[in-house]
Protein backbone atom coordinates (compact mmCIF):
# COMPACT_ATOMS: atom_id res chain seq x y z
CA UNK A 1 0.00 0.00 0.00
CA UNK A 2 1.19 3.62 -0.62
CA UNK A 3 -1.24 4.81 1.22
CA UNK A 4 -3.21 3.86 4.31
CA UNK A 5 -5.15 5.60 6.41
CA UNK A 6 -6.10 3.69 9.86
CA UNK A 7 -9.01 4.79 11.98
CA UNK A 8 -8.77 8.45 11.23
CA UNK A 9 -10.67 11.23 13.30
CA UNK A 10 -10.68 15.29 12.50
CA UNK A 11 -12.73 17.91 13.86
CA UNK A 12 -12.66 21.16 12.22
CA UNK A 13 -12.32 24.34 14.94
CA UNK A 14 -12.40 21.70 17.82
CA UNK A 15 -12.78 23.01 20.97
CA UNK A 16 -15.22 26.08 19.44
CA UNK A 17 -19.06 25.92 19.40
CA UNK A 18 -18.55 25.92 15.71
CA UNK A 19 -16.98 22.46 15.80
CA UNK A 20 -17.75 20.05 12.92
CA UNK A 21 -16.15 16.55 12.89
CA UNK A 22 -15.85 15.89 9.29
CA UNK A 23 -13.44 12.61 9.57
CA UNK A 24 -15.17 9.80 11.83
CA UNK A 25 -12.97 7.15 12.54
CA UNK A 26 -12.05 6.04 8.70
CA UNK A 27 -9.88 3.57 6.91
CA UNK A 28 -9.19 3.83 3.56
CA UNK A 29 -6.18 2.45 1.75
CA UNK A 30 -3.97 3.38 -2.28
CA UNK A 31 -2.22 0.63 -3.55
CA UNK A 32 0.58 1.36 -5.49
CA UNK A 33 -0.57 2.07 -9.49
CA UNK A 34 -4.05 1.96 -9.10
CA UNK A 35 -6.39 4.75 -10.12
CA UNK A 36 -9.16 5.58 -7.50
CA UNK A 37 -12.14 7.48 -7.53
CA UNK A 38 -13.50 9.26 -4.63
CA UNK A 39 -17.10 10.35 -4.38
CA UNK A 40 -19.44 11.79 -2.07
CA UNK A 41 -21.55 14.47 -0.74
CA UNK A 42 -19.88 18.19 -0.21
CA UNK A 43 -19.48 17.92 3.26
CA UNK A 44 -19.15 14.11 3.14
CA UNK A 45 -15.19 14.72 4.15
CA UNK A 46 -13.27 13.45 0.83
CA UNK A 47 -11.45 16.67 0.40
CA UNK A 48 -10.41 16.87 4.44
CA UNK A 49 -9.45 13.26 3.58
CA UNK A 50 -7.08 13.51 0.48
CA UNK A 51 -5.40 16.43 2.69
CA UNK A 52 -4.46 13.78 4.78
CA UNK A 53 -2.80 11.77 2.33
CA UNK A 54 -0.13 14.06 2.18
CA UNK A 55 0.08 15.76 5.38
CA UNK A 56 -1.66 18.86 5.08
CA UNK A 57 -4.11 18.08 7.55
CA UNK A 58 -3.14 15.79 11.03
CA UNK A 59 -5.87 13.67 12.16
CA UNK A 60 -6.56 14.27 16.03
CA UNK A 61 -6.91 10.19 16.40
CA UNK A 62 -5.80 7.11 13.93
CA UNK A 63 -2.25 6.64 11.68
CA UNK A 64 -1.86 8.10 8.40
CA UNK A 65 0.46 5.88 6.16
CA UNK A 66 2.79 7.04 3.18
CA UNK A 67 5.10 3.99 1.50
CA UNK A 68 5.02 2.12 4.90
CA UNK A 69 5.93 5.31 7.06
CA UNK A 70 4.15 6.77 9.66
CA UNK A 71 4.21 10.37 8.54
CA UNK A 72 3.31 11.99 12.08
CA UNK A 73 6.16 9.68 13.79
CA UNK A 74 9.40 11.25 15.35
CA UNK A 75 12.00 10.89 12.68
CA UNK A 76 9.79 11.15 9.51
CA UNK A 77 9.54 14.36 7.58
CA UNK A 78 6.45 16.06 5.83
CA UNK A 79 8.65 17.60 3.06
CA UNK A 80 9.47 13.85 2.00
CA UNK A 81 5.45 12.97 2.14
CA UNK A 82 4.61 15.86 0.14
CA UNK A 83 7.23 14.54 -2.88
CA UNK A 84 5.89 11.36 -2.66
CA UNK A 85 2.05 12.38 -2.71
CA UNK A 86 1.26 15.41 -4.81
CA UNK A 87 -2.37 17.44 -4.35
CA UNK A 88 -3.72 19.25 -7.41
CA UNK A 89 -6.50 21.46 -5.18
CA UNK A 90 -9.87 22.28 -6.55
CA UNK A 91 -9.66 25.83 -9.05
CA UNK A 92 -5.57 25.26 -8.76
CA UNK A 93 -4.96 28.02 -11.44
CA UNK A 94 -6.08 30.36 -8.40
CA UNK A 95 -2.58 29.62 -7.26
CA UNK A 96 -0.07 30.17 -10.09
CA UNK A 97 2.28 33.09 -9.01
CA UNK A 98 5.31 33.22 -11.77
CA UNK A 99 5.69 35.92 -14.28
CA UNK A 100 6.58 32.69 -16.92
CA UNK A 101 5.42 28.92 -17.55
CA UNK A 102 8.28 27.72 -17.35
CA UNK A 103 9.49 29.38 -14.00
CA UNK A 104 6.00 27.95 -12.27
CA UNK A 105 6.04 24.77 -13.26
CA UNK A 106 9.83 24.26 -12.48
CA UNK A 107 9.05 25.96 -9.34
CA UNK A 108 8.99 22.47 -7.28
CA UNK A 109 11.44 20.50 -8.82
CA UNK A 110 13.93 23.91 -8.26
CA UNK A 111 12.85 23.84 -5.00
CA UNK A 112 14.20 20.20 -4.64
CA UNK A 113 17.49 20.80 -5.32
CA UNK A 114 17.62 19.51 -8.81
CA UNK A 115 20.27 20.37 -11.16
CA UNK A 116 19.04 22.73 -13.67
CA UNK A 117 19.19 20.43 -17.13
CA UNK A 118 16.81 17.68 -14.91
CA UNK A 119 14.30 20.38 -13.92
CA UNK A 120 13.77 20.63 -17.09
CA UNK A 121 13.68 17.25 -18.23
CA UNK A 122 10.87 17.08 -15.56
CA UNK A 123 9.56 20.48 -16.77
CA UNK A 124 9.38 19.04 -20.28
CA UNK A 125 7.70 16.05 -19.72
CA UNK A 126 5.12 17.10 -16.91
CA UNK A 127 3.57 19.71 -19.86
CA UNK A 128 3.57 16.94 -22.36
CA UNK A 129 0.97 14.92 -20.17
CA UNK A 130 -1.24 17.85 -20.00
CA UNK A 131 -0.76 18.61 -24.03
CA UNK A 132 0.69 22.23 -23.42
CA UNK A 133 2.84 23.13 -25.67
CA UNK A 134 6.64 23.90 -23.81
CA UNK A 135 8.20 26.06 -26.42
CA UNK A 136 5.16 27.75 -27.32
CA UNK A 137 4.23 28.40 -23.84
CA UNK A 138 7.52 28.06 -21.93
CA UNK A 139 8.44 32.30 -21.75
CA UNK A 140 4.32 33.31 -21.65
CA UNK A 141 2.92 34.75 -18.44
CA UNK A 142 0.62 31.87 -17.11
CA UNK A 143 -1.94 34.73 -16.38
CA UNK A 144 -2.32 34.98 -20.34
CA UNK A 145 -3.36 31.69 -20.76
CA UNK A 146 -6.89 30.68 -21.18
CA UNK A 147 -8.72 29.00 -18.25
CA UNK A 148 -7.91 25.36 -19.03
CA UNK A 149 -4.44 26.26 -19.90
CA UNK A 150 -3.82 27.58 -16.50
CA UNK A 151 -5.27 24.60 -14.82
CA UNK A 152 -3.07 22.53 -16.84
CA UNK A 153 0.32 24.51 -16.30
CA UNK A 154 -0.74 24.27 -12.39
CA UNK A 155 -1.14 20.69 -12.24
CA UNK A 156 2.07 20.29 -14.42
CA UNK A 157 3.59 21.61 -11.68
CA UNK A 158 2.72 18.81 -9.48
CA UNK A 159 3.32 16.31 -11.99
CA UNK A 160 7.27 17.62 -12.52
CA UNK A 161 7.79 17.11 -8.69
CA UNK A 162 6.92 13.18 -9.65
CA UNK A 163 5.66 12.03 -6.69
CA UNK A 164 4.73 8.75 -6.53
CA UNK A 165 0.77 9.59 -6.13
CA UNK A 166 -0.93 12.52 -7.77
CA UNK A 167 -4.41 13.24 -6.18
CA UNK A 168 -6.74 15.47 -8.03
CA UNK A 169 -9.66 17.38 -6.62
CA UNK A 170 -12.06 18.05 -9.21
CA UNK A 171 -9.77 19.09 -11.93
CA UNK A 172 -12.30 19.17 -14.37
CA UNK A 173 -14.82 21.73 -12.23
CA UNK A 174 -16.26 24.38 -14.00
CA UNK A 175 -15.37 23.34 -17.38
CA UNK A 176 -16.82 23.07 -20.52
CA UNK A 177 -17.65 19.11 -21.58
CA UNK A 178 -15.18 18.61 -24.28
CA UNK A 179 -12.05 20.78 -21.82
CA UNK A 180 -13.54 17.85 -19.21
CA UNK A 181 -13.01 15.02 -21.70
CA UNK A 182 -9.68 16.48 -22.78
CA UNK A 183 -8.62 16.47 -18.87
CA UNK A 184 -10.06 13.26 -18.40
CA UNK A 185 -7.58 12.23 -20.72
CA UNK A 186 -4.90 13.22 -19.71
CA UNK A 187 -5.45 12.00 -16.19
CA UNK A 188 -5.54 8.40 -18.14
CA UNK A 189 -2.18 9.54 -19.36
CA UNK A 190 -0.81 10.31 -16.49
CA UNK A 191 -2.00 7.03 -14.73
CA UNK A 192 -1.03 4.76 -18.12
CA UNK A 193 1.71 6.32 -19.24
CA UNK A 194 3.11 8.55 -16.83
CA UNK A 195 2.92 5.31 -13.88
CA UNK A 196 1.69 7.47 -11.15
CA UNK A 197 -1.25 6.04 -8.95
CA UNK A 198 -4.05 8.41 -9.12
CA UNK A 199 -6.72 9.35 -6.78
CA UNK A 200 -9.60 11.41 -8.37
CA UNK A 201 -12.06 13.52 -6.47
CA UNK A 202 -15.00 13.80 -8.49
CA UNK A 203 -18.72 14.61 -8.47
CA UNK A 204 -19.32 12.86 -11.81
CA UNK A 205 -20.68 9.19 -11.69
CA UNK A 206 -20.07 9.07 -15.34
CA UNK A 207 -16.63 10.56 -15.26
CA UNK A 208 -15.44 7.97 -12.22
CA UNK A 209 -17.38 5.50 -13.70
CA UNK A 210 -15.48 5.74 -17.11
CA UNK A 211 -11.53 5.99 -15.50
CA UNK A 212 -11.08 4.94 -12.18
CA UNK A 213 -10.44 0.99 -11.46
CA UNK A 214 -12.16 1.45 -7.62
CA UNK A 215 -14.06 3.76 -6.08
CA UNK A 216 -14.59 4.70 -2.27
CA UNK A 217 -17.51 6.36 -1.53
CA UNK A 218 -17.55 8.90 1.16
CA UNK A 219 -20.75 9.67 3.82
CA UNK A 220 -20.57 11.24 6.91
CA UNK A 221 -16.57 11.37 7.72
CA UNK A 222 -16.42 7.64 6.33
CA UNK A 223 -15.37 5.52 3.87
CA UNK A 224 -18.83 3.48 3.37
CA UNK A 225 -18.17 1.25 0.28
CA UNK A 226 -14.97 1.13 -1.89
CA UNK A 227 -15.14 -1.75 -5.05
CA UNK A 228 -14.90 -1.62 -8.70
CA UNK A 229 -17.14 0.62 -10.21
CA UNK A 230 -19.62 -1.99 -11.36
CA UNK A 231 -20.15 -3.33 -7.45
CA UNK A 232 -20.26 0.20 -6.25
CA UNK A 233 -23.03 1.38 -8.89
CA UNK A 234 -24.92 -2.04 -7.92
CA UNK A 235 -26.23 -0.21 -4.87
CA UNK A 236 -27.75 2.42 -6.71
CA UNK A 237 -30.81 3.05 -3.52
CA UNK A 238 -27.97 3.07 -1.16
CA UNK A 239 -26.49 5.81 -2.99
CA UNK A 240 -29.26 7.72 -3.75
CA UNK A 241 -30.12 7.82 -0.38
CA UNK A 242 -26.18 9.58 0.50
CA UNK A 243 -27.19 12.07 -1.65
CA UNK A 244 -25.24 10.75 -5.27
CA UNK A 245 -26.52 8.88 -8.05
CA UNK A 246 -25.37 6.32 -11.16
CA UNK A 247 -23.99 7.05 -14.20
CA UNK A 248 -27.03 6.91 -17.03
CA UNK A 249 -25.97 3.91 -18.34
CA UNK A 250 -26.53 2.34 -14.93
CA UNK A 251 -29.73 3.64 -14.42
CA UNK A 252 -30.88 2.17 -18.03
CA UNK A 253 -29.74 -1.38 -16.72
CA UNK A 254 -31.78 -0.95 -13.80
CA UNK A 255 -34.76 0.29 -15.96
CA UNK A 256 -34.18 -2.87 -18.07
CA UNK A 257 -34.38 -5.38 -15.54
CA UNK A 258 -37.45 -3.70 -13.79
CA UNK A 259 -38.89 -4.57 -17.56
CA UNK A 260 -37.02 -8.32 -17.26
CA UNK A 261 -34.40 -7.62 -19.14
CA UNK A 262 -31.35 -8.92 -17.81
CA UNK A 263 -28.02 -7.41 -18.95
CA UNK A 264 -24.72 -9.64 -19.10
CA UNK A 265 -23.28 -6.67 -16.54
CA UNK A 266 -23.62 -3.10 -15.28
CA UNK A 267 -22.46 -0.95 -18.33
CA UNK A 268 -19.86 1.67 -17.09
CA UNK A 269 -19.87 3.32 -20.71
CA UNK A 270 -21.97 4.12 -23.60
CA UNK A 271 -20.20 1.84 -25.68
CA UNK A 272 -20.58 -0.92 -22.82
CA UNK A 273 -24.57 -0.66 -22.82
CA UNK A 274 -24.44 -0.41 -26.82
CA UNK A 275 -22.84 -3.80 -27.53
CA UNK A 276 -24.74 -5.45 -24.98
CA UNK A 277 -27.93 -4.52 -26.76
CA UNK A 278 -26.61 -5.09 -30.35
CA UNK A 279 -25.86 -8.63 -28.88
CA UNK A 280 -29.28 -9.54 -27.39
CA UNK A 281 -31.02 -8.09 -30.48
CA UNK A 282 -28.67 -10.56 -32.45
CA UNK A 283 -29.22 -13.47 -30.21
CA UNK A 284 -33.05 -12.96 -30.53
CA UNK A 285 -32.84 -12.41 -34.09
CA UNK A 286 -31.18 -15.70 -34.43
CA UNK A 287 -33.75 -17.50 -31.98
CA UNK A 288 -36.73 -16.54 -34.37
CA UNK A 289 -34.81 -18.06 -37.08
CA UNK A 290 -34.15 -21.24 -35.59
CA UNK A 291 -37.83 -21.10 -33.96
CA UNK A 292 -39.06 -20.39 -37.46
CA UNK A 293 -37.15 -23.71 -38.63
CA UNK B 1 -41.29 27.10 -29.47
CA UNK B 2 -43.81 29.69 -31.16
CA UNK B 3 -46.58 31.46 -30.87
CA UNK B 4 -46.67 33.42 -27.50
CA UNK B 5 -49.53 35.80 -27.48
CA UNK B 6 -47.23 38.02 -24.36
CA UNK B 7 -44.30 40.52 -24.43
CA UNK B 8 -41.21 38.98 -23.40
CA UNK B 9 -39.96 39.39 -20.27
CA UNK B 10 -36.45 39.83 -22.25
CA UNK B 11 -35.99 40.97 -25.78
CA UNK B 12 -32.51 41.28 -26.89
CA UNK B 13 -31.99 42.77 -30.49
CA UNK B 14 -28.23 42.80 -31.97
CA UNK B 15 -26.60 42.82 -28.73
CA UNK B 16 -23.15 43.30 -29.28
CA UNK B 17 -19.77 43.40 -26.49
CA UNK B 18 -16.47 44.07 -26.35
CA UNK B 19 -14.35 43.62 -23.21
CA UNK B 20 -11.42 46.28 -23.18
CA UNK B 21 -12.79 47.89 -26.60
CA UNK B 22 -9.78 49.92 -27.90
CA UNK B 23 -7.10 48.18 -25.74
CA UNK B 24 -4.55 45.19 -26.89
CA UNK B 25 -6.61 42.61 -24.76
CA UNK B 26 -9.87 43.83 -26.70
CA UNK B 27 -12.27 41.04 -27.16
CA UNK B 28 -15.54 40.54 -28.50
CA UNK B 29 -17.59 38.72 -26.12
CA UNK B 30 -21.04 38.90 -28.15
CA UNK B 31 -21.20 39.87 -31.64
CA UNK B 32 -24.83 39.92 -32.60
CA UNK B 33 -27.38 37.90 -30.12
CA UNK B 34 -30.79 38.30 -31.12
CA UNK B 35 -33.32 36.70 -28.21
CA UNK B 36 -36.58 37.00 -26.56
CA UNK B 37 -37.90 35.22 -23.23
CA UNK B 38 -41.07 35.11 -22.12
CA UNK B 39 -42.79 34.40 -18.78
CA UNK B 40 -42.64 31.05 -17.25
CA UNK B 41 -39.88 29.74 -20.44
CA UNK B 42 -37.37 27.25 -18.91
CA UNK B 43 -34.79 28.23 -21.25
CA UNK B 44 -31.04 26.89 -21.59
CA UNK B 45 -27.90 28.14 -22.62
CA UNK B 46 -25.12 25.92 -23.31
CA UNK B 47 -21.23 26.79 -25.43
CA UNK B 48 -17.49 25.74 -24.64
CA UNK B 49 -15.99 28.26 -22.13
CA UNK B 50 -15.37 31.71 -23.15
CA UNK B 51 -17.85 31.81 -25.68
CA UNK B 52 -20.06 34.84 -24.28
CA UNK B 53 -22.69 32.79 -22.06
CA UNK B 54 -21.59 34.46 -18.85
CA UNK B 55 -21.42 38.22 -20.81
CA UNK B 56 -24.78 37.43 -21.72
CA UNK B 57 -26.42 36.37 -18.58
CA UNK B 58 -24.99 39.88 -17.52
CA UNK B 59 -26.15 41.55 -20.32
CA UNK B 60 -29.96 40.71 -19.12
CA UNK B 61 -29.55 42.59 -15.88
CA UNK B 62 -27.07 45.67 -16.97
CA UNK B 63 -24.18 44.28 -15.27
CA UNK B 64 -22.89 44.87 -18.90
CA UNK B 65 -24.18 47.40 -20.87
CA UNK B 66 -24.53 47.02 -25.23
CA UNK B 67 -21.91 48.29 -27.33
CA UNK B 68 -24.46 48.06 -29.97
CA UNK B 69 -27.97 46.82 -30.34
CA UNK B 70 -30.43 46.45 -27.39
CA UNK B 71 -31.43 44.63 -24.17
CA UNK B 72 -34.99 45.18 -22.82
CA UNK B 73 -36.37 44.07 -19.89
CA UNK B 74 -40.07 44.77 -18.93
CA UNK B 75 -40.20 47.39 -21.63
CA UNK B 76 -37.05 49.30 -20.37
CA UNK B 77 -33.62 49.43 -22.32
CA UNK B 78 -30.59 48.53 -19.87
CA UNK B 79 -28.80 51.23 -21.46
CA UNK B 80 -31.46 53.45 -19.27
CA UNK B 81 -28.86 54.41 -15.83
CA UNK B 82 -32.00 56.07 -14.11
CA UNK B 83 -33.62 52.60 -14.44
CA UNK B 84 -31.43 50.68 -13.25
CA UNK B 85 -32.69 49.06 -9.72
CA UNK B 86 -36.22 48.98 -11.59
CA UNK B 87 -34.22 46.25 -13.84
CA UNK B 88 -32.09 44.20 -11.33
CA UNK B 89 -35.58 43.49 -9.34
CA UNK B 90 -37.47 41.81 -12.73
CA UNK B 91 -34.45 39.72 -13.41
CA UNK B 92 -32.29 38.21 -10.49
CA UNK B 93 -28.92 36.88 -11.11
CA UNK B 94 -27.79 33.31 -9.36
CA UNK B 95 -23.85 32.91 -10.03
CA UNK B 96 -21.03 29.41 -9.46
CA UNK B 97 -19.79 29.99 -6.15
CA UNK B 98 -22.46 29.45 -3.12
CA UNK B 99 -19.73 31.01 -0.75
CA UNK B 100 -20.09 34.37 -2.33
CA UNK B 101 -23.43 35.41 -2.23
CA UNK B 102 -25.13 35.07 0.82
CA UNK B 103 -24.45 37.73 3.20
CA UNK B 104 -26.31 37.48 6.17
CA UNK B 105 -26.26 35.78 9.83
CA UNK B 106 -28.91 33.65 9.19
CA UNK B 107 -31.16 32.87 6.36
CA UNK B 108 -34.18 35.07 7.24
CA UNK B 109 -31.76 37.70 7.05
CA UNK B 110 -30.42 37.09 3.83
CA UNK B 111 -33.63 36.75 2.08
CA UNK B 112 -35.07 39.73 3.50
CA UNK B 113 -31.84 41.98 2.45
CA UNK B 114 -33.22 42.72 -1.04
CA UNK B 115 -36.40 44.06 -0.36
CA UNK B 116 -35.68 45.69 2.94
CA UNK B 117 -33.09 47.36 0.76
CA UNK B 118 -36.02 48.18 -1.73
CA UNK B 119 -38.31 49.76 1.35
CA UNK B 120 -40.54 47.04 1.53
CA UNK B 121 -43.00 47.10 5.04
CA UNK B 122 -41.95 44.89 7.24
CA UNK B 123 -44.88 43.09 7.24
CA UNK B 124 -44.73 41.99 4.08
CA UNK B 125 -41.33 41.29 3.97
CA UNK B 126 -42.22 38.69 6.47
CA UNK B 127 -44.71 37.33 3.99
CA UNK B 128 -42.20 37.18 1.46
CA UNK B 129 -39.35 35.84 3.17
CA UNK B 130 -41.94 32.70 3.89
CA UNK B 131 -43.08 32.44 0.51
CA UNK B 132 -39.41 32.11 -1.37
CA UNK B 133 -38.53 29.67 1.60
CA UNK B 134 -41.43 27.61 0.28
CA UNK B 135 -40.59 28.01 -3.53
CA UNK B 136 -37.05 26.91 -2.98
CA UNK B 137 -38.39 23.82 -0.32
CA UNK B 138 -36.36 25.31 2.13
CA UNK B 139 -38.70 25.67 5.05
CA UNK B 140 -36.84 25.18 8.31
CA UNK B 141 -33.88 26.65 7.42
CA UNK B 142 -34.87 30.19 8.20
CA UNK B 143 -33.20 30.41 11.31
CA UNK B 144 -29.72 28.62 10.16
CA UNK B 145 -26.80 30.59 9.75
CA UNK B 146 -25.77 30.21 5.75
CA UNK B 147 -22.54 28.73 6.70
CA UNK B 148 -23.86 25.58 8.13
CA UNK B 149 -26.07 24.64 5.37
CA UNK B 150 -24.60 22.17 1.79
CA UNK B 151 -23.98 23.64 -1.30
CA UNK B 152 -27.18 22.92 -2.88
CA UNK B 153 -28.91 24.75 -0.25
CA UNK B 154 -26.48 27.75 -0.27
CA UNK B 155 -27.90 28.20 -3.65
CA UNK B 156 -31.18 27.41 -3.12
CA UNK B 157 -31.39 30.50 -0.25
CA UNK B 158 -29.37 32.39 -3.52
CA UNK B 159 -32.75 32.19 -5.25
CA UNK B 160 -35.13 32.98 -2.37
CA UNK B 161 -33.06 35.85 -1.81
CA UNK B 162 -34.22 36.97 -5.94
CA UNK B 163 -37.68 35.09 -5.61
CA UNK B 164 -38.12 37.66 -2.53
CA UNK B 165 -37.62 40.84 -4.95
CA UNK B 166 -40.64 39.53 -7.21
CA UNK B 167 -38.48 38.99 -10.29
CA UNK B 168 -39.85 37.62 -13.65
CA UNK B 169 -36.52 36.05 -14.40
CA UNK B 170 -33.98 34.75 -12.60
CA UNK B 171 -30.73 33.99 -14.39
CA UNK B 172 -28.63 31.02 -13.32
CA UNK B 173 -25.58 31.51 -14.30
CA UNK B 174 -23.53 28.18 -13.93
CA UNK B 175 -25.14 27.68 -10.77
CA UNK B 176 -24.76 24.53 -9.95
CA UNK B 177 -21.16 23.78 -11.27
CA UNK B 178 -19.52 23.54 -7.59
CA UNK B 179 -22.50 21.32 -6.11
CA UNK B 180 -22.85 17.50 -5.95
CA UNK B 181 -25.15 15.62 -7.92
CA UNK B 182 -27.88 16.19 -5.10
CA UNK B 183 -27.54 19.76 -4.88
CA UNK B 184 -27.93 20.25 -8.63
CA UNK B 185 -31.24 18.53 -8.43
CA UNK B 186 -32.18 20.69 -5.81
CA UNK B 187 -31.20 23.43 -7.57
CA UNK B 188 -33.15 22.05 -10.92
CA UNK B 189 -36.04 20.82 -9.15
CA UNK B 190 -36.42 24.38 -7.52
CA UNK B 191 -35.86 26.54 -10.91
CA UNK B 192 -37.77 23.93 -12.86
CA UNK B 193 -40.94 24.45 -9.88
CA UNK B 194 -40.90 28.16 -10.40
CA UNK B 195 -41.20 28.34 -14.25
CA UNK B 196 -44.36 25.64 -14.11
CA UNK B 197 -46.02 27.23 -11.36
CA UNK B 198 -45.05 31.19 -10.70
CA UNK B 199 -44.52 31.39 -14.15
CA UNK B 200 -40.90 33.27 -13.66
CA UNK B 201 -39.34 32.56 -16.70
CA UNK B 202 -35.52 30.58 -16.18
CA UNK B 203 -32.48 30.81 -18.00
CA UNK B 204 -30.00 28.20 -17.26
CA UNK B 205 -26.37 29.07 -18.21
CA UNK B 206 -24.67 25.79 -17.98
CA UNK B 207 -22.09 22.91 -18.69
CA UNK B 208 -23.98 20.14 -17.70
CA UNK B 209 -25.99 18.34 -20.59
CA UNK B 210 -28.13 16.36 -19.05
CA UNK B 211 -29.19 19.93 -17.10
CA UNK B 212 -30.28 21.34 -20.71
CA UNK B 213 -31.84 18.81 -21.73
CA UNK B 214 -34.72 19.92 -19.47
CA UNK B 215 -35.27 23.44 -20.58
CA UNK B 216 -38.21 24.20 -23.36
CA UNK B 217 -35.30 26.15 -25.34
CA UNK B 218 -31.97 25.23 -25.83
CA UNK B 219 -29.23 27.99 -27.19
CA UNK B 220 -25.85 27.12 -28.36
CA UNK B 221 -23.28 29.87 -28.59
CA UNK B 222 -20.14 30.23 -29.84
CA UNK B 223 -17.55 32.81 -30.75
CA UNK B 224 -20.49 35.36 -29.12
CA UNK B 225 -23.48 34.27 -31.37
CA UNK B 226 -26.00 32.01 -31.29
CA UNK B 227 -25.30 28.73 -33.74
CA UNK B 228 -28.19 26.54 -32.90
CA UNK B 229 -31.66 26.87 -31.01
CA UNK B 230 -34.07 24.63 -30.83
CA UNK B 231 -35.99 22.31 -28.23
CA UNK B 232 -33.99 19.99 -26.48
CA UNK B 233 -34.49 16.68 -29.05
CA UNK B 234 -33.90 19.14 -31.99
CA UNK B 235 -30.49 20.29 -30.52
CA UNK B 236 -29.21 17.17 -29.27
CA UNK B 237 -29.94 14.69 -32.03
CA UNK B 238 -29.77 17.62 -35.25
CA UNK B 239 -27.17 19.72 -34.77
CA UNK B 240 -24.07 17.99 -35.83
CA UNK B 241 -20.55 18.53 -34.78
CA UNK B 242 -21.71 18.98 -31.07
CA UNK B 243 -17.96 18.26 -29.95
CA UNK B 244 -16.78 20.26 -32.41
CA UNK B 245 -18.65 23.25 -30.52
CA UNK B 246 -17.39 22.26 -27.12
CA UNK B 247 -20.22 19.81 -26.23
CA UNK B 248 -21.03 16.70 -26.12
CA UNK B 249 -24.45 14.43 -25.79
CA UNK B 250 -26.70 13.36 -22.84
CA UNK B 251 -25.82 9.39 -22.78
CA UNK B 252 -29.01 8.43 -24.03
CA UNK B 253 -28.67 10.30 -27.17
CA UNK B 254 -25.15 8.62 -27.42
CA UNK B 255 -26.62 5.47 -27.35
CA UNK B 256 -29.54 6.55 -29.54
CA UNK B 257 -27.09 7.41 -32.01
CA UNK B 258 -25.10 4.36 -32.01
CA UNK B 259 -27.78 2.20 -32.21
CA UNK B 260 -29.02 3.98 -34.68
CA UNK B 261 -25.51 3.72 -36.80
CA UNK B 262 -26.13 -0.44 -36.34
CA UNK B 263 -29.10 0.10 -37.99
CA UNK B 264 -31.60 0.01 -35.20
CA UNK B 265 -33.33 3.24 -35.64
CA UNK B 266 -35.62 2.84 -32.48
CA UNK B 267 -35.46 6.03 -30.12
CA UNK B 268 -34.46 8.89 -32.35
CA UNK B 269 -35.46 11.90 -30.31
CA UNK B 270 -35.72 10.09 -27.21
CA UNK B 271 -34.11 12.01 -24.22
CA UNK B 272 -34.99 10.33 -21.06
CA UNK B 273 -33.46 7.08 -20.06
CA UNK B 274 -37.10 6.09 -18.64
CA UNK B 275 -38.27 6.35 -22.51
CA UNK B 276 -34.50 4.63 -23.72
CA UNK B 277 -35.33 1.69 -21.66
CA UNK B 278 -38.68 1.50 -23.04
CA UNK B 279 -38.33 1.29 -26.47
CA UNK B 280 -35.16 -1.57 -25.78
CA UNK B 281 -37.78 -3.36 -24.14
CA UNK B 282 -40.11 -3.02 -27.16
CA UNK B 283 -37.11 -4.16 -28.82
CA UNK B 284 -35.58 -7.26 -27.07
CA UNK B 285 -38.16 -8.25 -24.60
CA UNK B 286 -41.38 -8.28 -22.98
CA UNK B 287 -41.05 -7.28 -19.16
CA UNK B 288 -44.14 -6.09 -17.17
CA UNK B 289 -44.10 -2.29 -17.47
CA UNK B 290 -43.55 -0.14 -14.65
CA UNK B 291 -45.01 3.43 -14.15
CA UNK B 292 -42.86 6.02 -15.34
CA UNK B 293 -42.74 9.47 -13.91
CA UNK B 294 -40.97 12.06 -15.27
CA UNK B 295 -37.37 12.68 -13.74
CA UNK B 296 -35.53 15.74 -13.46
Amino acid sequence: MIIEIKGVSFTYNADSPLARKVLDDTSVSIAKGEFVGIIGRTGSGKSTLVQHMNGLLRPDSGLVMVDGLDIWSKGAKLQDVRKKVGLVFQYPEHQLFDETVLGDVAFGPRNMGLGEEEVIDRVVEAMDIVNLDFEAIKDRSPFELSGGQKRRVAIAGVLAMKPEVVILDEPAAGMDPAGRDEILGEIDKMHTKGGFTVVLVSHSMEDVAKHAERLIVMDAGRAVLSGDPRTVFSEEKRLLEMGLGVPQTVRMYNMLRQRGIELPMIPLTVEQLGEMILDMTKTKGHGREVAAL
Amino acid sequence: MGCYQVEPVIRIRGLKYTYDEGSPDEVEALSGVDMDIFPGQFVSVIGRNGSGKSTLAKAMNAIVVPDEGVVIVNGIQTSDENRLWDIRRVVGMVFQNPDNQLVATTVEEDIAFGPENLGVPSKEIAERVEEALRLTGMEGFKDFPPHMLSGGQKQRVAIAGVIAMRPRCIVLDESTAMLDPLGRREVLEAAYRLAREEGIAIVLITHFMEEAMLADSVYIMDAGKFVAQGDPSEIFYKVDDLKGLGLDEPQVVELSKMLKHEGLDIAEGVLSAEEMADRLSALIGPGPREGIGGTL
